[in-house]
C-alpha cells in the first residue's frame, strides 16, 4: 500500500513539474496581451492598491526609525554641512553671474531654447519583493498618461524604465536589475557601450574596447542609442577600470548616479526614447 | 481522506505577506522568502505529495503576484516542497532544527534552479556571486524565519485540525 501511495505521489510530482514548465513556455510565447500576462496585470493592480495603504501605515514608522537611527551621525553631518553652506553660498554667487553671462551669450548666438521634456512626478509606494528583481513600484499610472517603456529619472539620474501600467500605478525596472540594459556614453572619452547590472545591483559597462581611454571618475551618459531611453540622462560615474589578460575589452565598475535605497520621489518621461535630449 | 484546503488557503497568506510585508523585511540587500518556508515546512510535515500540490500552488501565486516568468517559481517550489515531503520520509521530522537545516538546503536549491531557467532564457547569472551575495543571505534570513513558521504549522494549524477531527 505504500509503494503505491510513494508512486502516486511519484506521478503527481512529475505531472506537477510538466504543468509548470507548460505554464512557463506559454508564458514566453505568448505576447504582451496573452492570458498569463493579463492574469499577471489583474495581480498587480490588485496588490499595488494594497501597497498603496501599506505604504501609508509603514512611511511614517520607517521615518520616525530612520531618524532615531541617524541622531549622532545627523550631529556630525550638521558640522560638516554648516561649512559646506559657507563655501556653497560663495559658489551659488559665482555661479549666478555666470548664469547670466551664459544666459546672455545663449541669445546671442540665437541658440534654441533646451527642449522642455514633458514628465509627471510620482512617489515610490513599494519594492519588488523578490530577491530576483531590482523594481519599484509608482503611484502614478495609466491615468497620468504613464505608459509601458517610459524612462524614469531623478533630479540625480536615470532609474529606470516602466515595465508594467495600471490605472492609478506602475512598475519600473531599475538600471540595477540584471534584465535591464541601457546603451551609455562616456562624456569626456565618447566611448559607447552597454551599462549592465550584475545579481547584487552592481553596475559595470560592456563593450568598452581595450583601446578606450576611460578612467576613474568619467561621468556615463545615455546614449540614447536602440531608443529605449532618452540621450543626455546622467546614469552614474566611473570607478573602476581594469583590462582582464585575455579579453578584447575593459572591465569598467560603474557607481550609479541615484541612491537607490533612498528612492522616494521621481520623474516619469512622458515622451518615449528619442523624443527628447536632456542635456 | 480529508481535504487539507486549509494549508491552500493559507500558501494565500503566506504569498501576500511576501509580496506586501516581505519589501519591508530586507536586510543587507536580501529579503526572507516566506513561500519557501511555507513549502518546506509543510513538506516536512505532511509528505512530499502535499508538500509538492502545496508548492506548485504557493509557487505559481508567487509568480502570479510577484511578476517576473511564469511557471519557474510553481516549478522550483514543487521541487523543494517535494523533496522536503522526501525528508519526512527518512527523519524525525518534527525537530526545528531539521527544518532550520532543511530550509538552508532549499534556499539553495531554489536558487540553483533558478539560474538554470535564467541561463535557458540566455541570461547568464555569475553563480559565486549569486552565491555569496544573495543565496547564503537569504539561505540565513530564511533559516531564521523558520522556527516561526514551523511553530504556527504545528501549533495553530496541525493543533487545529487534530482539534476538528476529534470534535
Amino acid at each position: 500500500l505504500r509503494q503505491i501511495s510513494e508512486r502516486k505521489g511519484y506521478i503527481l510530482f512529475i505531472l506537477l513539474l510538466l504543468v509548470s514548465l507548460l505554464i512557463f513556455t506559454v508564458y514566453f510565447r505568448e505576447g504582451e496581451t496573452g492570458f498569463l500576462r493579463s492574469v499577471q496585470k489583474l495581480a498587480f493592480a490588485f496588490t499595488s492598491t494594497v501597497q498603496i495603504q501599506v505604504k501609508r501605515v509603514v512611511f511614517p514608522l520607517q521615518k520616525g526609525w530612520r531618524f532615531l537611527s541617524s541622531l549622532g551621525r545627523l550631529a556630525r553631518e550638521n558640522e560638516v554641512l554648516k561649512r559646506k553652506i559657507t563655501r556653497l553660498e560663495l559658489e551659488v554667487k559665482r555661479l549666478e553671474s555666470l548664469k547670466e553671462e551664459n544666459q546672455r551669450l545663449k541669445r546671442l548666438l540665437g541658440f534654441k531654447k533646451e527642449y522642455p521634456l514633458k514628465t509627471v512626478p510620482a512617489k515610490m509606494i513599494g519594492a519588488s519583493a523578490s530577491n530576483w528583481q531590482s523594481a519599484i513600484l509608482i503611484s502614478r499610472g495609466s491615468k497620468s498618461g504613464i505608459e509601458r517603456g517610459m524612462s524614469v529619472v531623478t533630479s540625480g539620474g536615470l532609474v529606470g524604465q516602466v515595465i508594467e501600467v495600471t490605472q492609478d500605478a506602475a512598475k519600473v525596472l531599475l538600471i540595477t536589475d540584471p534584465k535591464s540594459g541601457v546603451a551609455i556614453k562616456i562624456k569626456r572619452t565618447g566611448e559607447e557601450g552597454v551599462l549592465k547590472a550584475r545579481i547584487n545591483g552592481e553596475l559595470y559597462l560592456k563593450y568598452i574596447e581595450k583601446s578606450a581611454r576611460v578612467r576613474p571618475g568619467d561621468k556615463v551618459y545615455t546614449s540614447g542609442l536602440g531608443g529605449v531611453f532618452p540621450r543626455g540622462i546622467l546614469v552614474g560615474t566611473v570607478r573602476e577600470v581594469q583590462q582582464p589578460r585575455l579579453s578584447l575589452y575593459k572591465k569598467v565598475e560603474v557607481k550609479p548616479a541615484v541612491n537607490f535605497s533612498r528612492l522616494e520621489e521621481v520623474l516619469v518621461i512622458l515622451e518615449k526614447s528619442s523624443a527628447g535630449e536632456l542635456r | 481522506m480529508r481535504v487539507k484546503w486549509r494549508l491552500y488557503v493559507w500558501a494565500i497568506f503566506f504569498v501576500l505577506l511576501q509580496v506586501v510585508i516581505g519589501p519591508y523585511l530586507g536586510m543587507f540587500k536580501v529579503l526572507p522568502d516566506f513561500i519557501l518556508i511555507w513549502v518546506v515546512v509543510l513538506g516536512l510535515t505532511e509528505g512530499p505529495e502535499m508538500g509538492a500540490k502545496v508548492g506548485f500552488w504557493s509557487g505559481l501565486l508567487g509568480d502570479i503576484f510577484m511578476g517576473g516568468h511564469m511557471g519557474i517559481g510553481a516549478f522550483t517550489k514543487v521541487v523543494v516542497g517535494y523533496l522536503a515531503g522526501l525528508v519526512r520520509m527518512t527523519v524525525f521530522f518534527e525537530n526545528i532544527f531539521l527544518a532550520i537545516v532543511v530550509v538552508l538546503a532549499a534556499t539553495l536549491l531554489n536558487d540553483l534552479v533558478y539560474v538554470l531557467f535564467m541561463f535557458l532564457l540566455g541570461e547568464i547569472i555569475s553563480l559565486k556571486l549569486l552565491l555569496f551575495k544573495i543565496t547564503f543571505g537569504s539561505a540565513i534570513y530564511n533559516a531564521l524565519v523558520t522556527p516561526i513558521v514551523f511553530y504556527f504549522k504545528m501549533k495553530l494549524i496541525s493543533g487545529r485540525e487534530e482539534l476538528s477531527s476529534i470534535a
